[in-house]
């Protein structure tokens, strides 16, 4: 890899793992109860 | 090189590369699918297509993961070299997995008569300004988009026709594919389908990518050597501190690299990049008494970074000498080409 593609390679990585790992996680935790929970809920 | 159109030139380790990869998929799917049959058996045509669409789309998501891993692990460990070595047509089958799996997903929509709905769904705009609800399908068309890109770029014709250095610079893009598919998944299915198999499948194989290109991160830079001493020389230490036949690999104060191979008592400095597809030269060894990319097998002359003939790439060269009993490298390049190979006396 040249300098400039080890550059792009250091600033996407952190970026694109920060937001992927965030959106991940927030999709889990804010993914809503199953059908029977809700349902129990009500 | 040339930029002039040449079909894909087979050989026996493309066909066998291909052949395995062809078969793993098959046999991917194929026991997903039974596996999910046997355990549940369709209700109606719908419930059978979202089968498919599921095989497909985690056999699209298993192969990026692979595809992601070859670099990093070819770069710690020399065994998973022959896994690089046709990565592109893995780019390409993985490219049409996730196809089919679209296509699978359209057939869904279109055995409800629901076509119409599915255009409604990507169209609702207030929905793109939600997290949960946002049209997952938009995340996973993009990725589709780029590794559609890739694919077709993906020929020799392309890589020399853009140069290597855009050439790599468009297909670092399929780090953005995969952190679309991970989150098209998790918007997606995920929030509907409780099985804990979802989120696991996610974590792990983008923990499993991530942590692989931390490792080569850290073991790259570790392996960078060379320290600059006065008047701008690079010292790379004695001679036999150079494996024979192979390389060490410095770094010159404008960040590129520069690989010094030792081939008996002749010492050569070259650029770590190989004309082909910048791979890291240095991490080659010389074959027939010619420096070997560990990538795709290109050739070059100690002595003069040129390929043997009839080809007619040409590397940067760097003027090498021995100065107190320790190999020193000038970081100021050579015209490619240029004969800098020295010989030292064994001690």
């Amino acid at each position: 890899m040249t300098r400039r593609h080890r550059l792009m390679h250091r600033l996407i990585w952190p970026v694109l793992a920060v937001i992927v790992t965030l959106g991940l996680a927030s999709a889990l935790v804010l993914r809503p109860p199953p059908p029977n929970v809700q349902e129990q809920a009500k | 090189m040339s930029v002039g159109f040449r079909a894909v030139q087979w050989n026996r380790d493309k066909v066998v590369y291909d052949a395995i990869l062809l078969a793993g998929v098959i046999a991917f799917i194929g026991t997903f699918l039974f596996v999910s049959f046997s355990l549940h058996p369709a209700k109606d045509s719908p419930d059978e297509i979202d089968r498919f669409i599921r095989a497909f789309g985690v056999c699209a998501f298993a192969m990026l993961t692979i595809v992601l891993s070859i670099g990093p692990l070819a770069r710690l460990s020399p065994r998973f070299l022959p896994l690089l070595y046709n990565r592109r047509h893995f780019g390409v089958f993985t490219f049409i997995v996730a196809a089919l799996h679209v296509g699978f997903m359209i057939e869904w929509y279109g055995v409800q008569g629901n076509l119409p709905n599915l255009l409604v769904e990507l169209m609702t705009w207030a929905d793109y300004a939600r997290f949960i609800g946002f049209p997952f399908k938009a995340l996973g068309i993009a990725a589709l988009l780029i590794l559609f890109v890739m694919a077709a770029t993906s020929h020799d014709f392309w890589l020399g026709f853009l140069t290597p250095p855009v050439w790599k610079a468009i297909h670092m893009a399929l780090y953005v594919a995969y952190g679309l598919v991970v989150l098209h998944v998790a918007l997606g299915i995920m929030q509907y389908d409780r099985s804990p198999l979802i989120p696991a499948m996610l974590f792990v194989g983008f923990g499993i990518v991530t942590a692989l290109h931390i490792a080569a991160g850290v073991r790259e830079r570790w392996r960078d050597g060379g320290r600059v001493i006065s008047p701008g020389w690079i010292a790379v230490g004695p001679p036999q501190s150079i494996p024979d036949k192979g390389a060490r690999i410095v770094t010159a104060p404008d960040g590129e690299r520069i690989a010094v191979f030792r081939d008996g008592n002749r010492i050569g400095a070259l650029t770590n990049l190989c004309a082909h597809q910048n791979g890291p030269l240095g991490e080659g060894r010389i074959i027939d008494g010619c420096i070997t990319c560990p990538w795709h097998g290109y050739q070059y002359r100690l002595e003069d970074g040129c390929a043997p003939a009839p080809f007619t790439e040409k590397l940067t060269t760097y003027r090498v000498r021995i100065h107190r009993g320790f190999v020193e490298v000038d970081p100021v390049p050579l015209p490619p080409g240029t004969p800098a190979a020295i010989s030292f006396a064994s001690p």
